[in-house]
C-alpha cells in the first residue's frame, strides 16, 4: 500500500517536471497539436482508488500544471473532468466477469484494445474540454476540435511509450 | 428533509464534482483580469527558480544568435552616442539639456520561459519588483514588438506576448498613419491581425505597421510587423489585414521593459476629459 503511493507520487513528480519544463515546448504542425503527457499520471491511478480522493488528486495535479502555463484553473478543470469520468468509462469497458481486485489499468494486465479505448477515450475529454476553455468561446469551434484531437493522438502516443517504458511486462511488485 | 439528505448522500460525488468545477472556473475568471495577481503563475518563486535552472541548461543553444542581435543593437546604439559627433562649430557648447524630458525608461531582461504552441501564450522574464517593473510596462526588443507585462513578482515577471488571446494594441501603418486594432488569431504564431482599419484607407501588401502609443504603455513607432494579406469583405467597411511579425516569438532571449514615466499623467488628463465631456 504504502508503495503504491509512493510509486504514483514519484510518478506525479515525474511528469509534472517533465511536463512544465520540456513537453510545454514541444508542437507539431504550428501549434495545432500539443502533447500533454502528464495526463498519464491520472490515467494510471489504481482504479480502487476512492473517488472523492480521485477528484482532489485531479485538481492537485492540474493546478501543478497550472503553475507552469500561468492558466490558473484550466488544466485543473480539465483534469477534475477527468478523473470524474474515469470510473464510467472503466465500468463502461469493463469485461464481462469485472475487474479482478489489484488489476493496474495497463497494457500487460488488461490487453491493448481495453487500453487503446480507455485511453483515447479519457485524453480527448480531457483535451478537448481544456482547449475549449483556452479560447472560451465556440467561435472556431471545427479549428478548436481539429486542435483537441491532433493533441489527442500526439499524447496518446506518448503514452503508449511511457507505458512500455515503465510497465514492461507483468512484474513480481504491483503499482 | 429527508429526502433532500437522501438525494445528497446519492449525489455527493456528482455534486463535489460541480463544487471542484466551480472552484477552477472561479480561478479562471479572476486570473483573467488584468491587475489581479495570482499566487500561482510562473512568476512566483518556485517554478520562477525552476524556469531560471531550465533557462541555464538551455541558453547555449541559441547563443550565436542572441550575440549577433545583441552586436546590431549596439552598433544602432553606439552611432547615437556623443562621441560618434564632432561639432560642428566651435561655438556650440554641450548643455545639459532641459529641453528634454525623459519619457521612457528602459531594463533589460532575460526570457527564462516561453510557449508558442498555446491560445493563451506567455512569457517569464528573470526581472520583477526589485527591478521596478510593475504590470502593464510594454515589453520590445530589437526586432520590435513584444508584449506587456502582466504579474511582478520579486525576482520574476509574466509577459502576455503578441501571440495571446487576449493581447490587444493599437498600431498604425507607418505609411498611410491610419491605425486599428492589433490581435492575434490563435492559428500561427508567425502572424497576427490588424482590425478596424477604414475600408477607403490605402493598404498595400509590405506596409510597415508600428505601434501607436495610444494608450500609453508602448514607446511610439516600435516595428510590429509588415503587412502580407488584406481583404474588404463586401458589406464591411473594413479592412482585413494579415500580418506577419517581425518578432520570432520561439526564439526570444532577451527583451527591453520600457516604462513610460509620463503615463499616469497622460491617463490623469484623458480620465478627467472624459468626465468634463459628459
Amino acid at each position: 500500500m504504502a508503495g503504491k503511493i509512493l510509486r504514483n507520487l514519484a510518478r506525479f513528480i515525474l511528469l509534472v517536471l517533465l511536463q512544465g519544463l520540456i513537453l510545454n515546448d514541444a508542437h507539431l504542425f504550428q501549434g495545432m497539436a500539443v502533447p500533454f503527457l502528464y495526463v498519464f499520471f491520472l490515467l494510471m491511478l489504481p482504479p480502487e482508488t476512492p473517488r472523492w480522493l480521485e477528484l482532489m488528486i485531479g485538481l492537485a495535479c492540474g493546478l501543478a500544471i497550472d503553475m507552469f502555463t500561468n492558466t490558473i484553473g484550466m488544466h485543473a478543470s480539465a483534469c477534475v473532468l477527468l478523473t470524474y469520468l474515469r470510473p464510467f468509462v472503466l465500468k463502461g469497458i469493463a469485461p464481462r466477469d469485472g475487474y479482478e481486485f489489484g488489476m493496474r489499468p495497463t497494457i500487460s494486465d488488461m490487453g491493448a484494445v481495453w487500453f487503446v479505448k480507455y485511453a483515447l477515450v479519457l485524453i480527448f475529454m480531457h483535451h478537448l474540454w481544456l482547449f475549449f476553455l483556452e479560447v472560451y468561446s465556440f467561435s472556431g469551434f471545427f479549428n478548436t476540435v481539429l486542435r483537441a484531437v491532433l493533441s489527442t493522438v500526439f499524447t496518446f502516443v506518448l503514452v503508449l511509450l511511457s507505458q512500455y517504458l515503465t510497465f514492461p511486462k507483468r512484474s513480481v511488485g504491483r503499482v | 428533509m429527508r429526502n433532500f439528505i437522501q438525494f445528497l448522500v446519492k449525489y455527493h460525488i456528482f455534486l463535489f464534482f460541480i463544487g471542484l468545477q466551480v472552484l477552477c472556473f472561479w480561478l479562471i475568471v479572476r486570473n483573467n483580469s488584468f491587475h489581479q495577481s495570482s499566487f500561482a503563475n510562473s512568476s512566483n518563486r518556485m517554478v520562477g527558480n525552476l524556469f531560471a535552472f531550465k533557462n541555464t541548461v538551455t541558453q547555449y543553444i541559441e547563443l550565436q544568435s542572441v550575440n549577433d542581435e545583441l552586436a546590431e543593437a549596439n552598433e544602432a546604439l553606439k552611432n547615437r552616442l556623443n562621441e560618434s559627433f564632432i561639432p560642428v562649430n566651435e561655438h556650440f557648447v554641450m548643455i545639459n539639456d532641459t529641453l528634454r524630458e525623459r519619457k521612457y525608461r528602459y531594463k533589460s531582461a532575460r526570457v527564462i520561459n516561453s510557449s508558442i504552441n498555446k491560445q493563451l501564450n506567455f512569457i517569464t522574464i528573470d526581472k520583477g519588483r526589485k527591478d521596478g517593473l510593475k504590470p502593464e510596462m510594454a515589453v520590445i526588443n530589437p526586432r520590435g514588438l513584444v508584449g506587456v507585462v502582466k504579474d511582478v513578482s520579486e525576482h520574476f515577471s509574466t509577459v502576455i506576448p503578441v501571440i495571446n488571446l487576449s493581447f490587444t494594441a493599437s498600431a498604425e501603418l507607418k505609411r498611410t498613419g491610419n491605425f486599428g486594432l492589433l490581435k492575434w488569431d490563435g492559428k500561427d504564431h508567425r502572424y497576427a491581425q490588424l482590425n478596424d482599419v477604414p475600408g477607403h484607407a490605402d493598404v498595400q501588401v509590405g506596409d510597415t505597421l508600428v505601434t501607436r502609443g495610444a494608450s500609453g504603455i508602448y514607446p511610439v513607432g516600435v516595428p510590429v510587423g509588415t503587412v502580407v494579406e488584406k481583404e474588404q469583405r463586401p458589406g464591411s467597411n473594413f479592412h482585413r489585414i494579415r500580418v506577419e511579425l517581425f518578432n520570432d516569438f520561439g526564439k526570444l532571449r532577451y527583451v527591453y521593459v520600457a516604462e513610460n514615466l509620463l503615463r499616469q499623467e497622460q491617463l490623469r488628463l484623458e480620465a478627467e476629459t472624459a468626465e468634463d465631456g459628459r
